[in-house]
């Protein structure tokens, strides 16, 4: 990869999460968490995935969050939805 | 980085194993380390000598035993992994100096399966991962606590579970906005994605414990 690109990434990584308005979805412990990026705490805790990526996308639709990232168990991305600006 | 800042992974390189591997260059680096990894070395040199070097360079090793088998019918297991545990060991008990001080972690990912190939480690202590990067995370982060003479404030295992997808939720969002192909993906340099791990704990303004 170029070294300008890299350069740009570089940049694109710093500035990365500072918006603040992810939600995650992710497997943690058997159970399925949501919570807000940065976050100390978790919103709310699931016992199965089902659910938890229900409520996170209420939570989505409720709150002033725009991101939705469902995670799966090793932490890769399943799904990541944008809410329109 | 100094030596006592410097944790040799020694682990597979194969695609099924990449997300615990990703994980532990994460937990690493999240813990204020560097990592050291056999695939960042110059092939200029021998890859024995290479190695030789990385192990004396580091204080902290990560070894995972778990692809000590075959991964086809009528192939040999693979045994460089042991053979690389060996050579730490052997550094640890017949070096001198600050090699005498080294802390040594050992992964497999089924309980007792090491001991039908390596019973000579029996008596010391391996860490179960069950495949899993969040069980790596967490005994990796533990095995860290649990070494430090001096018992300073470190992140949960939750906690950094927590970061580490929100960092693979960040890089996922960056490589599809710059158009990052699956190869440029896959075939990433690992000093270039422990560049982007370091570059994303910078500006991450909530990462400070």
């Amino acid at each position: 990869m170029a070294t300008s690109r890299k350069k740009i990434l570089s940049e694109k990584f710093r500035k990365a999460g500072s918006s603040g308005k992810k939600l995650h979805v992710i497997s943690r412990q058997g159970d399925w968490v949501v919570f807000k990026e940065g976050s100390k705490r978790v919103i709310s805790i699931y016992p199965t995935k089902k659910i938890a990526v229900l409520n996170g996308r209420k939570i989505l639709n409720s709150s002033d969050m725009n991101t939705l990232v469902i995670h799966k168990t090793d932490g890769s991305v399943e799904n990541y939805y944008q809410l329109a600006e | 980085m100094a030596f006592n800042e410097n944790i040799f992974i020694n682990c597979p390189f194969d695609e099924d194993y990449k997300p615990i591997l990703k994980s532990l260059v994460f937990c690493t680096i999240y813990l204020g380390y560097k990592p050291l990894l056999s695939e960042t070395l110059n092939s200029a040199n021998s890859r024995m000598e290479g190695i030789q070097s990385l192990i004396s360079k580091a204080k902290y090793s990560i070894h995972d035993l778990s692809r000590m088998e075959a991964s086809k019918k009528n192939e040999l297991a693979r045994f460089n992994m042991p053979f690389e545990l060996g050579l730490d060991m052997g550094c640890k008990s017949f070096g001198k100096g600050k090699h005498k001080d080294k802390f040594l972690l050992i992964f497999d990912k089924i309980r007792h399966r090491y001991k039908k190939a390596l019973s000579d480690l029996s008596g010391n202590d391996i860490e179960i991962h069950n495949n899993s990067p969040e069980i790596a995370i967490r005994k990796f982060r533990n095995w860290m606590y649990r070494i430090q003479k001096t018992k300073v404030k470190m992140d949960s295992g939750n906690k950094i579970w927590a970061r580490y997808n929100e960092f693979i939720g960040d890089f996922y969002q960056i490589s599809k906005d710059n158009e990052l192909s699956k190869y440029d993906i896959d075939e990433m340099p690992w000093d270039e994605y422990c560049q982007y791990i370091l570059d994303w704990k910078e500006g991450h303004s909530n990462f400070k414990s």
